[in-house]
């Protein structure tokens, strides 16, 4: 399969206070391809949400792009400007964010957010009497409203006529999520990059979310980046996943071969970190995520790592492949019998 | 002689006319070393009971007797007691910790306020806290804002500790960590409890984190416990459709990809406000398996096993869940 | 082949739990490194210096320190300024120069005064009434608006006019007035700050109010008082130096900016030097300790 979204190599970082280069991303490289699901997965500090924010263009004015490609069908993302990028996003991609109630403007009906989503997509500058025009317009005004309707009523909101009018205060965190897929959706994206949609939610709800936007993938075709520190719903979701820790990529492979058998011991750690409902025991791994100027030459997690031999210190593992389509970037890892 | 026992709490807020009812008709008691686990979502109560608990808040109906005194009724004194008896480990590490005080002060609070020791002896025990939560003496003189979130809650349950209390409430510990962290947190809270053996209560979402360190377990939905007993029972056979509802909304590593509609357990819809309790049974309007008597009728709780209880009309209990 | 020993003797940085994760950087390194990016804030900064130099060593400083005081020399009366006075003189021979750089101390403490005064009494008013809410701050925050309703100049001239210009008097007046400025800001913030978690952990430990109140809420309001300090130096050096020019604050022959200015009128437009110098001195004082507070006031909200 052809990728859609091919992130290659990637390195992302910034000048601090003190004027030192501190790199957040350190060579990422991942793809998608049409229709598929990944998961994008590892604890605070990995540079999940650095990742997504590349991919849409959304990057604070700090965080440059050092080396590294971002391709979409044949562009290189990194170079688009933003007027380009305007177009594609809600096109090409759109965002799923993590807190419903905080991505919602309070001051905004739910259709009038809607409203300027389908009426501008893809439109970077709109002057004022393009502003007015389709206000102004009763049919286009009903037509807009009609789509908006239909739109909530495809993430299973209830009485979506009324719901149209209400203000993000009147609805429940799940309800807003749902409003937030539904906006996802309504441009036909390509790719949807989903950050963390449940973790502000209570486990039943969440449950229902993640069931949802799985559901209106799958119809719809779409790709799904979905990121998580969850491996359960990166289990339940994603065709395959990208294990994430201190700005790289250090294991990869379809989902349940790499949770069954996982080949880098940050992978296997975390496996065994989860604590189960079932009676097996957990056992949390030792340290911290390592201060990012300190890493140096070697592999981020040798401090932590109950594997790590002085080569790890002297160099980065490359990302090797282990069989069974995963790759690992570790020195060890063909050698590890590693027990999740 | 139990070290808490609740008897029929409600706690309402909000206006006679329109009230808010947080708590109805709670029960629970506490043995010496017990650890009690309570599991809720949110409008379950749960902070609420937690407040009562602590001291913070009155009750509007029922009985509080907290190590055979009765604090019901919450006299400066009463609070005194209780804040001498029974201490928390918040759920937010960030900001349970005032950024502006050193770790060395924050931890020696309770004892500076509760009038505890000498300045020496307190500069003592609360360099022995600081070993018994696994953080290095050099830590001491650190603001919260230098150390991690592990680190921080590490620094949240060496304050509870300070005083020694009786019973330990820990509202959701973990949660905001990391998945390593939060493994690492949990170990030190179980070792901790097993050397220390002070009564617990722990309030967790996390059915994972409730199986570790919790011995019995109590659900709670919209104000009431819906479902209690041990933990072997609870997590072998569950009875209420909404403790049903929680573990088949757990997401397991190796789960198969799931497709709408598949799993008959789960619970649809929202949450009710607890401004607004549906009639009969709450949870009816969620449950998969409501029927006539569940919309006019409150459950009351039967015994589906010996020790496990269950509000329910129509209990089915559910094995193979975990 | 790989080595296997195992590597329990690679350096540390930061990976193991012992080690903080960050290490405290001294908040006046932050503070410069901040400010230093902005160039008015700077330029504030070292006006603010400047004057604070001037307010302790001015008669050191002072070319003719005998001139802030009572002196005559007739002789040298009304001059433009030259290489000798480079302000000029005044009406009774005075090194204007001189009596200017004297006059930042009297504006200096007139500030430093009133506002550890307004302090003391304010940010306390505002804390218990956020903390302790009920009837209690109901009539505290009610007493508050009372003083706020009065315009602060004209509050401030009728109780010098009641007790008689002085220094002392002008102190007081505006300390009166100006307190209502902090009880309301402490009150506001107090008032998010006991929603923090870390204060009711605080009452959770047995903590008292009065405990809870000064060092829980107290330490996390400093930020905030702290910007607001430097913003209304200015405006009070401006209200003390009102007070002066229309004859109620400092009496003659203290050299105060707002009596040299006034003094300065009667001799305008020939000699110009006796009323813009001391102005030009209020104008760059108060923009100085503006710019300041603004550069800070970024500061710390970007710290937060």
């Amino acid at each position: 399969m052809s990728s859609l979204l091919a992130v290659d190599n990637l390195e992302i970082g910034y000048r601090d206070t003190d004027g030192v280069d501190v790199t957040l991303l350190r060579g990422i490289s991942l793809s998608v391809a049409r229709g598929e699901i990944i998961a994008l997965v590892g604890e605070s500090g990995c540079g999940k949400s650095v990742t997504a924010k590349a991919i849409l263009g959304v990057l604070p004015d700090n965080l440059k792009a050092r080396r590294g490609t971002i391709r979409y069908e044949d562009r290189n993302l990194l170079e688009l400007d933003e007027a380009a990028y305007q177009a594609m996003r809600g096109r090409a991609f759109t965002l799923v964010p993590q807190h419903p109630l905080s991505s919602l403007n309070p001051v905004f009906t739910v259709g009038e957010q809607f409203f300027d989503l389908i009426a501008f997509q893809g439109r970077t500058h709109v002057g004022i009497i393009d502003y007015w025009r389709p206000r102004l317009s009763a049919t286009r005004r009903r037509a807009i409203r009609t789509r908006t309707i239909d739109a909530l009523r495809e993430v299973s909101l209830p009485s979506p006529e009324e719901l149209v009018d209400r203000y993000p205060l009147q609805l429940s965190g799940g309800q807003s999520q749902r409003v937030l897929i539904a906006m996802a959706l309504v441009g036909d994206p390509q790719i949807v990059i989903a950050d963390e949609p449940g973790t502000a939610l209570d486990v039943t709800i969440e449950a229902q979310i993640n069931d949802l936007l799985l559901e209106r993938v799958q119809a719809r075709q779409t790709s799904m980046i979905y990121i998580t520190h969850d491996l359960g719903i990166a289990s339940q979701l994603a065709d395959r996943v990208y294990v994430m820790y201190a700005g790289r990529v250090v294991e990869e492979g379809p989902t349940a071969t790499v949770f069954a058998t996982p080949r880098h011991p940050y992978t296997a750690g975390l496996l065994r970190a989860v604590p189960k409902v079932t009676d097996e025991s957990f056992e949390g791994i030792p340290g911290t995520l390592p201060d990012p100027k300190a890493i140096g030459q070697g592999c981020a997690f040798r401090w932590r790592c109950p594997f790590a031999i002085n080569a790890c210190a002297e160099s980065v593992p490359p990302l090797s492949d282990v069989g069974d389509g995963c790759r690992a970037a570790c020195v060890r890892a063909t050698e590890l019998e590693l027990v999740a | 002689m139990s070290v808490l026992d609740l008897t029929h709490i409600s706690r309402n807020f909000g206006t006679a006319s329109r009230p808010v009812r947080a708590l109805r008709d709670v029960s629970l008691r506490i043995e010496k070393g017990e650890r009690l686990g309570i599991v809720g979502e949110s409008g379950s109560g749960k902070t609420t009971l937690a407040r009562i608990v602590l001291g913070l808040t009155r009750t509007s109906a029922g009985t509080v007797s907290l190590l055979d005194r009765d604090v019901t009724a919450h006299s400066a004194a009463d609070r005194r007691f209780i804040h001498g008896a029974v201490q928390m480990v918040f759920q937010d590490p960030m900001s349970s910790l005032n950024p502006r005080k050193r770790i060395r002060d924050i931890i020696a609070l309770p004892l500076r306020a509760q009038g505890v020791g000498t300045a020496a002896t307190r500069a003592s025990r609360v360099r022995d806290l600081l070993d018994s939560v696994g953080l290095p003496q050099r830590f001491l003189n650190a603001r919260p804002g230098q150390l991690s979130g592990g680190q921080r809650q590490r620094v949240g349950i060496a304050r509870a500790l300070a005083i020694e209390p009786q019973l330990l409430l820990l509202d959701e510990p973990t949660a905001s960590l990391d998945v390593s962290v939060q493994a690492r947190v949990l170990e030190l809270l179980v070792g901790l409890q097993q050397r220390l053996g002070i009564a617990q209560v722990m309030i967790s979402h996390n059915l994972g984190v409730i199986r570790h360190a919790a011995d019995r377990v109590a659900v709670m939905y919209l104000g009431q416990i819906v479902e209690t007993g041990t933990t072997a029972q609870l997590y072998a056979s569950p009875a209420h459709p909404y403790t049903q509802a929680l573990f088949s909304a757990i997401p397991r590593v190796g789960d198969k990809k799931r497709t709408l509609g598949e799993d008959h357990t789960l619970a649809r819809g929202e949450v009710a406000s607890a401004l607004n309790i549906p009639d009969g049974c709450p949870f009816h309007p969620r449950c998969p398996r409501a029927s006539d008597i569940c919309r006019s009728a409150e459950p009351k709780q039967v015994e589906v096993s010996p020790g496990q209880f269950a509000r329910c009309h129509l209990v089915e209990p559910m094995a193979g869940l975990v | 082949m790989t080595d296997d020993i195992p590597a329990r003797d690679l350096p540390i940085a930061g990976g193991v739990e012992d080690g903080p994760v960050s290490v405290e950087v001294p908040a006046w390194r932050i503070a410069v490194a901040t400010l230093g990016k902005s160039p008015l804030s700077m330029v504030g900064l070292g006006i603010v210096l400047l004057i604070i130099v001037l307010a302790i060593f001015g008669p050191w400083i002072a070319p003719f320190p005998d001139d802030a005081g009572a002196t005559v020399n007739f002789a040298e009366r009304l001059q433009p300024p030259s290489w000798k006075h480079w302000f000029g003189t005044d009406i009774v021979g005075r090194d204007v120069l001189s009596r200017v750089i004297v006059g930042a101390r009297i504006s200096m403490m007139i500030a430093a005064f009133v506002i550890v005064l307004a302090v003391l009494i304010g940010v306390p008013i505002g804390i218990i009434a956020a903390y302790w809410g009920g009837w209690l701050g109901n009539v505290l925050m009610r007493i508050n608006e009372v003083f706020l309703a009065i315009p602060s100049l004209v509050f401030v001239l009728a109780v010098a006019a009641l007790l008689g210009p002085s220094l002392p008097v002008v102190i007081a007046a505006i300390a009166l007035a100006w307190w209502t400025w902090f009880a309301r800001l402490a009150y506001g913030e107090a008032l998010h700050i006991k929603e923090e978690q870390f204060v009711e952990a605080a009452q959770v430990s047995g903590a008292g109010g009065l405990r809870i109140a000064f060092t829980e809420i107290l330490p996390n309001l400093t930020s905030v008082l702290v910007v607001k300090i430097t913003l209304d130096i200015g405006y009070v050096i401006l209200l003390g130096a009102a007070l002066g020019f229309l004859g109620l604050g400092v009496q003659p022959p203290d050299p105060e900016w707002g009596i040299m200015v006034a003094e300065g009128r009667d001799q305008l437009p020939n000699a110009w030097w006796l009323t813009t110098f001391p102005g030009l001195a209020i104008f760059v004082t108060v923009i100085g300790f503006n710019l300041l507070g603004d550069g800070l006031n970024d500061l710390l909200g970007a710290r937060q």
